[in-house]
């Protein structure tokens, strides 16, 4: 590509005045317009206002001596050494007597106890890699093996719900959709749009002092100030999200938590955003690392302690703050361990089991404790299920909790838009999950998410940006009259693309947007089976 | 178009927009929503698109060698520019005498390996294994050791003379990672930190061979625990694979959009075979720390490797690694390169750049400062689009804080802590006898900023690019330069100065320093931006406040107000 053409297609990024709402002087700001149709569109895809805390166990947490299938002889002499089976300490499940939660973990077996915890046994994917790194990205990115993506599952889901996020202008007040305790922000929280959460090392006890002006990006710049708006765009979350946390009152724990344990203090933060009315939907925590090829008795044992502790004081915490019943913890990690050990601890492997927790959580052992027999592993390691895909889990903690409540045929758009395909990319050949693993209490009865048998559908335009054609491709579960509009950002229509009646099945309609001035734009599908939108970028 | 031309023609086009477009005070009444500014829909994904560069291979840079120039060079290679470092590369003349400068490290007889700092790095504190960090004596002070190490080695970077080295050691560091929280002896950080640097701008294939056995290393990954005994196997993989996946070989079949891209060019069985290959190497627990093979302890039956057969031992291993490609050894030549491209250029690497990299790489036989030396004179690095499109490290950003403000800091102190209290538990809490050091490598770059040197997070390291800036870590960053400035860390304990004075006095102070002439000198130390009329325009309200006419005396209020507003500028984060 010639530079011209690179400056033609590079971002143009309009007043940048508009990305520091709170910088100006003290004068009163604008806040973004929240028009209607945004406001439909919350509507629709905002059922309820669950919550869900993800764990991640960064290194590869042995699942065999985590949820521990103790007396399986097989177990055994794999284990001559790296076991947890002291009969005095194990603490067995009181249903399931053929296994035992690691000794270490008497918070998690308490809330086992009491219905609150979900064991979902042999979670992995096919052809697994056992690379952390690849590992990590496939269960962040919730990818075939074989498929690369550099936006997160939770990052596309949040897409989907929130289109035109982030604005050029985060508007005073706003709270994030999702926020990372770290230094940088997961790629689970990536979205085509970019970063849709924000990562913060503790939660802010005071405004950010710093008040700035900004000259104008260039019309026509090179990349440097691409990378410069990157860092604008920080600044302003910054200021705008710490703004928003001290200028309420955050609640104060009402228990105690484990001291000397990072997790639990994290944990305690989150608990005191939800408790304080904060409607971030998504919290990720990280834990480890649990990469235990030596010493792992020691090493895991202290990190499983940790982490139920930490897991227990915030369950009771949020029962004693009323507001339980709303939020759910799921963990997951990159991949398990070997089921021989090494001699001081186990080198990677693959599937394992994973935890959801919550007080709507479906109490108790899902699938069949893990086959260790030499026929059944493969090259030495577990055998997945293959109900158990961690795609699966996803998508049923989608469809029964983050999006339940809302439109069935929406949720499985959504479901697909995350899981198998959206405009920007493909995530796997296979485009059926199954959305009712029945991790939830109260969950919907079960629908499969297919695409085959999917209704309403409305696809991202091609191209987007747009510089003049565009084509927008929709499907119709049945014949019947169809309006596909073009708003503004202040919700009017502007252009009536299709309005009449038409066939059920694939259609497409192209679009001239040369008349149009550059920025954003939504398009909007009505048929008598329900409304989508999405959005569409028009640069000149 | 050349560089001049391009920035010409954007600064005509930015100045008509700043005045006719911008106004702080008023939302304009007609404007939609632009488009999210970071990444857009229908875009390749920012983070795997390398930049658009007119030169898109090694071909040798033949623009003007203005300031803008050897500013951008010196700033990559090294952590920020004090200006009288910049003049003295000025005077060298020419890009090929900077270049040769900043590389001549790589003759360890023309610029040494600096002195040891402390007479403790050769002792080895025996422990008990399977204590855990900070529960005895040892541990405590070993940890204190790491970290007085590790402010010794801040201090090189803060006092490096014109020289690509330190860069090059860190750098290094991220890419054969151990962590000092893992590893726990300080003796094995400082020897690792050492090979680091004896190697950084030597020869790779020397440098892996060190480096696999470097017993920081061998802890780390755990190579100390991979061996056989009696016939007994005790084969741990964790060195092995990495050593592939991350060190050599790497993850890609090279390129973005091929068939196998991602995958891995061996196999589960090469990785366990291979660690056959390395069972038996032990670290030294006496000074001088290195790895030995105790042959007892080493697996002598044959293996299959990458394709050959053969009693393989960890010479073999690597020989047949760096063989693997075409032509032969190009695929760790190109994964190397890559380190380096993405360290030096852009976060995002260029794929045709950095296959002309590993060709440079291979035709010196894996020597490093060739590919430097071609990748520093090249058209593609001073491209305008390559020019402060970095994000600054931690390290670089307190670099550059230390090195362009003028701040002045404590020397090294290389006393052992000493006891500062022994509690109930017979536990000893030590003395930090660095504690401004400290302030800076623990305090501002590890804990608020997500650099804690010798200690990255994972084996793959920092990720950096955008991973460097979060709304956690921008505060950060703004909160510490502020309170450096204000000079609120200038006690007795932690005497980190800054004197305004001193640093307006780095600008040669001449009746041609006006106002404007000292604040856009300032500005072009700290900044790779040319900036827009308001911002440019505070700087200079903050220094020509106050300024003293008619002598052409800048005012310290006003450069201490200056200095605080330069260093807050999103565009002090890039370089």
């Amino acid at each position: 590509m010639k530079r011209r053409d690179f400056l033609k297609t590079g971002l143009k990024i309009g007043v940048a005045a508009n990305a520091l709402p709170l910088m100006l002087g003290g004068m009163p700001v604008r806040a973004l317009g929240r028009s209607p149709l945004r406001r439909a569109l919350e509507a629709s895809g905002g059922a309820n206002n669950n919550v869900l805390v993800i764990i991640q166990l960064q290194g590869g947490n042995d699942g065999l001596n985590c949820v521990v299938p103790y007396a399986d002889p097989n177990f055994i002499s794999l284990r001559p050494t790296i076991r947890n089976l002291d009969a005095s300490t194990l603490l067995k499940l009181g249903d399931h007597d053929t296994l035992a939660f690691h000794s270490a973990m008497t918070g998690i077996s308490t809330l086992y106890g009491e219905g609150k915890v979900a064991v979902l046994q042999n979670v992995g994917y096919p052809l697994p890699n056992l690379s952390h790194f690849r590992g990590t990205d496939i269960w962040q990115t919730g990818t075939d093996s074989s498929i690369y993506a550099s936006t997160g599952w939770v990052g596309r889901l949040l897409y989907e719900q929130n289109p035109t996020y982030p604005p050029q202008t985060i508007p005073a007040g706003s709270q994030p959709l999702a926020i990372q305790f770290g230094n940088s922000l997961s790629n689970l929280f990536l979205s085509a749009n970019g970063g849709m959460g924000i990562a913060i090392n503790q939660v802010p006890t005071k405004p950010t002092g710093s008040v700035h002006h900004y000259d104008d990006i260039p019309a026509t710049h090179a990349t440097e100030y691409d990378e410069l708006q990157y860092v604008r765009i920080i600044q302003s979350e910054t200021e705008v999200y710490a703004q928003t946390i001290v200028s309420r009152s955050i609640t104060t724990n009402k228990v105690t938590y484990p001291t000397g344990n990072t997790l639990a203090s994290q944990l305690s933060s989150i608990a005191q955003l939800i408790a304080s009315g904060f409607q971030t939907k998504v919290y990720l925590v990280t834990q480890g690392s649990y990469d235990t090829h030596s010493n792992e008795l020691t090493t895991q044992g202290n990190l499983l302690g940790d982490l139920a502790a930490a897991v227990l004081a915030f369950q009771q915490d949020l029962e004693a703050f009323g507001v339980a019943d709303r939020v759910a913890m799921m963990t997951y990690s990159e991949f398990g361990r070997r089921p021989q050990e090494n001699g001081s601890g186990t080198d990677h492997g693959t599937a394992a089991p994973h935890f959801v927790i919550g007080t709507q959580v479906n109490g108790g052992v899902m699938g069949q404790d893990p086959n260790l027999s030499s026929s059944a592993l493969v090259a030495g390691n577990l055998a997945y299920d293959t109900n158990h895909d961690f795609r699966n889990i996803y998508a049923s903690v989608m469809n029964e909790w983050l999006l339940a409540g809302g439109d069935q045929t929406q949720i499985n758009t959504d479901i697909h838009s995350v899981l198998t395909s959206d405009a920007n990319g493909t995530y796997s050949t296979m485009s059926s999950w199954n959305a009712s693993l029945g991790i939830f209490k109260g969950s919907q009865s079960a629908v499969n998410s297919n695409a085959g048998a999917m209704g309403l559908m409305l696809m991202q335009n091609y191209p987007n940006p747009v510089y003049g054609v565009t084509s927008i491709e929709y499907a119709l579960p049945a014949t019947g009259p169809v309006q596909l509009g073009l708003y503004n950002t202040a919700g009017i229509e502007i252009e009536r693309m299709v309005d009449g009646n038409q066939d059920a099945g694939p259609h497409r309609q192209s679009f001239d947007t040369s008349r149009l001035p550059s920025g954003a734009y939504l398009y909007r599908l009505t048929t008598a089976s329900g409304n989508i939108a999405r959005q569409m970028i028009v640069e000149r | 178009m050349e560089r001049r031309t391009f920035l010409k023609s954007t600064g005509a086009l930015s100045a008509g927009s700043f005045l006719g477009a911008f106004n702080a005070r008023a939302v304009p009444a007609s404007w939609t929503m632009p488009s999210a500014p970071h990444r857009m829909a229908g875009m390749p994904p920012a983070d795997t698109r390398p930049l658009e560069t007119e030169s898109n291979d090694l071909t040798p840079y033949t623009g003007p060698w203005s300031d803008t120039e050897l500013r951008h060079l010196l700033r990559r290679a090294m952590f920020g520019v004090p200006p009288a470092q910049f003049q003295a590369a000025k005077a060298l003349g020419s890009m090929s005498a900077v270049v040769s400068k900043l590389l001549e490290a790589s003759d360890l007889t023309k610029v040494p390996l600096p002195p040891k700092p402390a007479t403790y790095v050769d002792e080895f504190l025996t422990r008990v294994n399977g204590d855990t960090v900070g529960n005895n004596n040892k541990q405590r002070l070993d940890a204190m050791r790491v970290q007085e190490i590790i402010n010794w080695w801040f201090g090189l970077m803060a006092q490096e003379n014109l020289s690509i080295r330190e860069k090059m050691t860190l750098m290094w560091t991220n890419h054969f990672v151990t962590g000092s929280q893992a590893v726990q002896y300080a003796g094995y950080m400082y020897q690792y930190l050492s090979t680091c640097r004896q190697y950084s701008l030597g020869n790779l294939k020397d440098f892996v061979y060190a480096i696999s056995i470097d017993p920081a290393m061998l802890v780390y990954l755990n190579g100390n625990q991979n061996y056989v005994r009696n016939g007994k196997s005790y084969v741990n993989e964790n060195y092995a694979r990495e050593l592939m996946e991350l060190f050599t070989l790497g993850l890609l079949d090279l390129h973005v959009g091929t068939p196998n891209y991602g995958q891995p060019n061996y196999t589960e069985t090469d990785i366990q075979n291979s660690a056959r290959a390395l069972t038996g190497w032990q670290p030294t627990t006496t000074a001088p720390f290195v790895g030995q093979l105790n042959a007892a302890l080493h697996d002598t039956t044959s293996k299959t490797f990458l394709g050959q057969t053969g009693n393989f031992a960890l010479q073999d291993i690597l020989n047949i690694i760096f063989e693997q490609g075409t032509p032969a050894g190009y695929t760790s030549a190109y994964s190397l390169s890559q380190t380096i491209y993405t360290n030096f250029v852009y976060y995002n690497p260029n794929p045709s750049v950095i296959d002309a990299m590993a060709q440079v790489m291979l035709a010196n036989n894996f020597e490093i400062a060739p590919v430097l030396n071609a990748l520093l004179t090249s058209a593609h690095f001073y491209d305008a689009n390559i020019i402060g499109a970095q994000l600054k490290s931690p390290a670089e950003y307190a670099g550059s804080l230390v090195r362009e403000f003028g701040l002045t800091y404590p020397a090294f102190d290389p006393t052992d802590p000493p006891i500062k209290s022994t509690d109930g538990n017979g536990l000893n809490t030590y003395t930090d006898t660095n504690p401004t050091l400290s302030l800076i490598t623990a305090t501002i770059m590890g804990t608020s900023q997500g650099q804690p040197l010798l200690n990255p997070p994972n084996v793959k390291g920092w990720p950096g690019g955008h991973n460097w800036i979060s709304t956690g870590t921008f505060q950060g960053r703004e909160n510490y330069s502020t309170n450096i400035l204000n000079n609120l860390y200038n006690n007795t304990k932690q005497s980190l100065v800054f004197n305004a004075d001193a640093y307006a006095s780095q600008i040669a102070n001449d009746t041609s320093l006006t106002p404007e002439v000292l604040s856009k000198t300032l500005e072009d130390t700290s900044l790779a931006f040319t900036l827009g009329p308001l911002e440019s325009g505070d700087l200079n309200t903050d220094i020509q406040g106050t300024y003293k006419e008619p002598n052409y005396q800048y005012n310290t209020v006003g450069v201490k107000s200056f200095a605080l507003y330069l260093a807050s500028l999103p565009e002090f984060q890039l370089l």
